[in-house]
């Protein structure tokens, strides 16, 4: 369909777009994290555990190790309940190290020599495929009951709790499908690269994602897809970029900071070019 | 079995008690006022009663049951709603989506079913969220605004869409902090009027207000903190006549 080259770059702006999401779900209802390059993580070894060894099919691997990673997501949660802004950035930040930390020296799925020859099981078609879902699962949250619940908790949590809304649940319920999503994305990632150690899944990549997500903007799910492609692409196109890349992401931000506090996309802006499309039809 | 009541309360924060030994008995269907002036404990004892403070010391019954160790948002499922004396609408939300959240306790749609719905579908739950949310606009007079974001509203438009979120969810006792703090006369004479129509359809309301005239034109009951204590509680007229009433005004302007 493409050249190998430019499908090898779409399917890794795929497996981005979906981490991006997976930390957009907890930031939708105001939870802040730096964990998702651990849950990743969890996706990526578990899914290929259960492929390599145990020889379970890939879709089977994935989902089941999307539920890995939601179930750790979930007991995260637990103590970043009751913790707010910096400190929830700090307990989320020592997850995704302890994840790291704990492949290092798991010998199990190879300690620090990593993990290699799982099937190459990840395509444009698939990831794209699940992208396309999570599209409509985004949009339908932004239109529901619970979709509600998280923004308000995002605006003001105590109003939110006095109107009724257990933030507790909601809160765990967030961070788990957030996580579950996360792992997915390992997955995908993981039969695409077919090797894996665990120095890939450090703190520069959560800062990546969150980099994605900001730079798109977090009041509608569309900031985070947009965001991470501009921020995928164009590190490729502009060649030199790619090693300087932390450095862009900076200068991107501190401008975007400075024009466009919202993020690249708001929903003003999606209302707007909804308004238009439908005057064009 | 009685509607409130709230026993032997007190709350100290660290150094401050803003509420000592406060008895109070509100019946249901009545507009019962409470007043006091600045730093009495009124807030603090909405705030308490919703849940989000814990009491130091006392017991608070609502329609027989114990609620004063319950989180904020069981009180709300069991019938008593609020508003803010700071205003706490959230703000980037539109005006019908901020009323749309007040029914949420009242609804069960989860993640599962949303996403598993059919498509080009409204689910028929969302559509009596959505129903609902409307006649309340059109009852506080806010219908025509609905798509605005709730911040672009002006003060006294935003205080009333505070209450219509919290009568989203149907509260049997409507706990109103200062409603017409920012409010020129015109709103606030219409704003007795809709306290008096919600009182009407069978809500019991507790009213916190610094407008005398709102306070007896309209209460069945005012009760008067001072200090964090009662120091009065009767019908309108009699409180106004109350010289201890008087010196707590005067004493706390000088
Ligand atoms: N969360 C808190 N922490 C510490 N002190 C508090 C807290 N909330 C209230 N107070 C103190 O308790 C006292 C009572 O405050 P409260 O807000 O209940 O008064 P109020 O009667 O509502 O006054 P106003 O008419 O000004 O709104 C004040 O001295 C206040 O400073
Ligand atoms: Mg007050």
């Amino acid at each position: 369909m493409f050249s190998s080259y430019i499908e090898s770059i779409l399917i890794f702006n795929g497996i981005h777009i979906i981490m991006a999401l997976s930390l957009y779900l907890p930031f939708s209802a105001g939870q802040i994290s730096l964990a998702q390059a651990g849950f990743m993580a969890i996706g990526a070894y578990a899914s290929s555990v259960m492929t390599l060894f145990w020889g379970f099919p890939f879709y089977i691997a994935l989902f089941l190790s999307g539920l890995l990673s939601a179930m750790t997501g979930v007991l995260v949660g637990f103590p970043a309940i009751r913790i707010k802004g910096i400190y929830l950035l700090l307990l989320t930040l020592a997850f995704g190290e302890m994840v790291r930390v704990f492949f290092l020296n798991f010998e199990f799925t190879g300690g620090a020599s990593g993990m290699g020859g799982m099937d190459l099981q990840t395509n444009f078609v698939n990831v794209y495929t699940i992208v396309a879902i999570l599209i409509i699962f985004f949009y339908r949250l932004s239109k529901s009951r619970m979709g509600r619940a998280f923004e308000s908790m995002r605006e003001d949590e105590l109003a939110a709790e006095v109107m009724g809304i257990n933030i507790v649940k909601a809160k765990l319920l967030a961070f788990g499908v957030g996580a579950f999503i996360a792992g997915l994305g390992g997955g995908l990632y993981a039969h695409y690269v077919m090797y894996i150690d665990s120095p890939k899944f450090g703190f520069l990549l959560a800062v990546e994602f969150f980099v994605f997500v900001v730079f798109g903007g977090m009041e509608i799910f569309w900031g985070p897809i947009i965001g991470t492609t501009l921020l995928t692409l164009i590190p490729e196109v502009v060649r030199f970029l790619k090693e300087w890349r932390m450095i862009f992401y900076g200068l991107v931000i501190v401008v975007l900071m400075i024009v466009r506090p919202q993020g690249l996309i708001d929903k003003k802006l999606v209302d707007d070019i909804t308004r238009y499309a439908k005057k064009l039809f | 079995m009685d509607f409130l009541s709230i026993e032997n309360l007190s709350k100290s924060f660290d150094g401050v008690t803003a509420l000592r030994q406060v008895g109070l008995e509100v019946k249901s269907g009545k507009i019962h006022a409470l007043i006091g002036p600045n730093g009495a404990g009124k807030t603090t004892l909405f705030n308490i009663l919703s849940g989000i403070l814990k009491p130091t010391q006392g017991r608070i019954r609502f329609k027989g049951q114990q609620i004063d160790a319950l989180r904020p948002d069981r009180i709300t499922s069991l019938g008593i709603g609020r508003t803010f004396q700071n205003i706490r609408l959230f703000k980037s939300l539109t005006v019908l989506e901020n009323v749309m959240v007040g029914r949420h306790c009242r609804t069960r749609t989860g993640l599962a079913r949303t996403f598993f719905s059919l498509p080009f579908k409204k689910l028929e739950e969302e559509i009596n969220i959505r129903d609902m949310a409307n006649e309340l606009l059109r009852f506080v007079s806010l219908f025509d605004k609905k798509e605005s974001k709730a911040a672009s509203l002006p003060y006294g438009s935003q205080r009333r869409l505070e209450i219509a979120r919290a009568l989203a969810a149907e509260p049997l006792l409507l706990l109103l902090d200062e409603p017409t703090a920012g409010m020129d006369t015109r709103e606030t004479e219409d704003l007795a009027a809709l306290i008096t129509k919600i009182r009407d359809q069978g809500v019991t309301i507790l009213l916190i207000e610094h407008d005398m005239h709102l306070v007896m034109g309209i209460s069945d009951v005012v009760t008067v903190l001072n200090f964090g204590r009662k120091i009065a509680e009767g019908h309108p007229r009699e409180i106004q006549s109350s010289p201890e009433v008087i010196e707590a005004y005067l004493g706390a302007q000088e």
